[in-house]
């Protein structure tokens, strides 16, 4: 029975996805609800994600499908500084910066670690080689530091700045 | 429904007051973090009071990385391996070429489209932390192919003190019958005072440090490029 290899899931905004299990399992969250639950037709319920959202991430699984499971020594393996995103991945993560966050939060809530990986990445580009107040404006983070705070923070970093 | 679904999400009217970037967790902007480098993270520091508080407490159960490492504030750890892995500080790492005293420490970096641009690094609070990360308790330091000696420090062995180690080298005086000889080719007074630095002329320049070298309990070697090497 082909149904079995199917998934419905349902977005917080009332919408129902039907997608291949395979591409379900790429979610950590919902593979292990799935192993919980067993065999039911049951929709299942995604309340921290809307339609819009979920489409896109599940348009990542979808090309992601097929990957290896990455090793855990590799999830681990923060101190490899690389932010080299692969050419698909980049292409995808081309949206408006309100999107970008989104789909960060739902890989987050759905732990798609690999997904979360390029979200990370992605705004660690975009955060290097700027200034405060640059990036700051870029996510419109307001500066909650005294005059005097700053001033203390900007002497101590003294070295770094213009360079 | 596992617990850990339940990340910070703000309803849609609060989305209107608080931007994007805010609503992600603190432990997604610590893993964008350790993907940068010392001098974006000095900026990152200045952004907000929730980055710097980030920044500053430790994160140490679920990465090897601390911030620390990178900030170089760490003191060295009780044990460390031959095999350990030693990050140079950047002040000493990004260096293009360097002259240094023990009272000015001459670093030039080269700059896309302004050329070159020198400081005294010993004017800046970040001379004062630590050399390696993690912090290690002796470096044996070699400046263009010449034994500068060791510098120790139990609680760390911090920039400045490599620096000023290199610039106590270029002072030491030289054997009396070389300091006479240059005297004499110079045409200088005989109370003129001939170091390494006025025999050495351009060859005091150094272009940067290799990998530091861990040699096991917290010991290091540190060796200079030659200029134009």
């Amino acid at each position: 029975m082909s149904s079995n290899q199917c998934v419905t899931l349902q977005t917080s905004d009332d919408e129902q996805f039907k997608v291949d299990r395979d591409v379900a399992n790429r979610s950590v969250l919902i593979r292990n609800m799935l192993e919980d639950v067993g065999e039911s037709e049951q929709a299942i319920p995604l309340p921290n994600v809307s339609a819009n959202v979920l489409k896109k991430v599940l348009e990542w699984c979808e090309h992601h499908k097929k990957d290896p499971e990455p090793l855990a020594e590799d999830l681990d393996d923060n101190r490899r500084k690389t932010t080299e995103i692969s050419d698909w991945d980049a292409k995808f993560i081309q949206v408006d910066q309100e999107m970008l966050f989104e789909i960060i939060l739902a890989a987050n809530y759905l732990d798609i670690k690999p997904l979360l990986d390029v979200g990370c990445k992605t705004v660690a580009n975009m955060i290097k080689g700027k200034q405060p107040e640059e990036i700051r404006k870029l996510f419109n983070i307001v500066n909650d530091f005294t005059p005097e705070e700053e001033a203390q923070i900007k002497k101590e970093n003294e070295w770094a700045e213009d360079r | 429904m596992s617990d850990n679904a339940a990340s910070p999400r703000a309803s849609p009217e609060a989305a209107v007051k608080e931007p994007a970037s805010m609503r992600l967790p603190d432990e997604t902007w610590v893993s964008i973090f350790r993907l940068l480098g010392y001098k974006t993270l000095l900026h990152v520091r200045r952004i907000c009071k929730r980055f710097k508080d980030l920044l500053e407490v430790r994160h140490k159960p679920r990465a090897q990385l601390d911030f620390d490492d990178v900030f170089f504030r760490q003191a060295p750890p009780a044990k460390l391996e031959k095999k350990q892995k030693y990050k140079l500080h950047p002040m000493l790492n990004d260096v293009d070429c360097a002259r240094v005293t023990p009272t000015e420490a001459e670093i030039m970096h080269y700059k896309e489209g302004s050329g070159d641009e020198t400081f005294n690094g010993y004017d800046y609070p970040a001379a004062k932390e630590f050399a390696t990360a993690p912090a290690c308790t002796s470096i044996d330091i070699e400046l263009n192919e010449s034994k500068v000696g060791k510098v120790s420090n139990k609680r760390g062995v911090t920039v400045s003190q490599v620096l000023v180690a290199c610039g106590k080298f270029w002072e030491k005086p030289i054997p009396d019958s070389v300091a006479n000889r240059v005297r004499r080719q110079g045409g200088w007074p005989r109370n003129e005072k001939i170091t390494k630095l006025t025999t050495m002329g351009d060859h005091c320049f150094f272009e940067g440090w290799g990998q530091p070298t861990g040699l096991g309990e917290g010991k290091v070697r540190l060796a200079s490029h030659w200029f134009g090497s």
